[in-house]
């Protein structure tokens, strides 16, 4: 039963994923990067991370990918869509984005790594929740550093070419 | 086959592919940052497997997830709000119309 929807879960995420790479409009890349995000979502459900896989879900699906759909809108006009490809740098990006992840997957699957028996209640919201606020503090409160840093300097990149457009 | 550390991180191998040749293919500005956020869950995913198969404690991995997270939200939003000044600023964003800085 696992086993099926995991398989369902692999062909929806790499469709979505050869949808967001290789079509050439970036509206049909963005569908099919929402397709994908939500087979992703649902391998972390499968893996028993519950909390991580409903933050998939709202932060890359309800924040990054709906910022991108009114990036796209704002900047991309619709007949500047088409993109031309070069044979050169298909097989280029082919052969580094095949050969690349091809060697990694030869050496993890001849690795060994040790493993630990299943400790199942250790997966709760709740104990990430303390892990967050004990063990994590510094890191946690670090993220939210950076993230206000990141609002406040999307603000300002964003904000100031506005009032200057014919700058460089 | 889904109890089997060895799917997952075949799984997340193959996505960070998929997202580097996203990188490398394609010329719009937003596209790539589309690979650059498939190659971030594809590492979500190895973080969230280890968690389960060979972590002392599962919630280790889990946390760095979110952490993973945090950091792309914040990547997106910094790269998006770049490519809106950069089309403000040139009305364009493929890559092949920023060459200024290329030698």
């Amino acid at each position: 039963m696992l086993d099926l929807a995991l398989g369902v879960l692999i062909v929806i995420t790499f469709t979505g994923a050869t949808m967001a790479v290789l079509l050439r409009k970036v509206f049909h890349n963005l569908l099919g990067f929402g397709l994908s995000l939500i087979g992703l979502a649902g391998i972390s459900l499968v893996l028993g991370s519950e909390f991580v896989a409903l933050m998939q879900l709202l932060i890359f699906l309800g924040g990054i990918a709906v910022a991108m759909v009114f990036a796209v809108m704002m900047s991309t006009p619709r007949e500047q869509a088409e993109e031309s490809r070069t044979p050169a740098r298909v097989v280029t990006a082919l052969v580094v984005g095949a050969g690349f992840p091809a060697v990694l997957a030869v050496m993890l699957v001849g690795g060994s790594f040790p493993v630990a028996p299943a400790t199942e209640q250790l997966f709760g919201v709740r104990d990430i929740g303390f892990a967050l606020l004990t063990r994590f503090e510094l890191p946690f409160e670090a993220v939210s550093l950076l993230l206000l840093a990141a609002i406040i300097g999307s603000v300002a990149v964003a904000r100031r070419t506005r009032e200057e457009p014919s700058d460089g | 086959m889904a109890e089997q550390l060895g799917t997952y991180l075949v799984i997340a191998c193959a996505l960070f592919g998929v997202g580097l040749i996203g990188v490398l293919l394609r010329r719009n500005l937003v596209a790539i940052l589309i690979g650059v956020e498939l190659m971030l869950n594809a590492v979500i995913i190895n973080l969230v497997a280890f968690a389960k198969f060979s972590a002392p404690e599962p919630v280790t991995g889990q946390v760095f997830a979110l952490f993973v997270i945090g950091v792309a939200a914040a990547e997106a939003a910094v790269g998006l709000s770049i490519i809106l000044a950069v089309h403000k600023a040139r009305g364009s964003i493929r890559v092949d119309d920023l060459e200024e800085l290329a030698g």
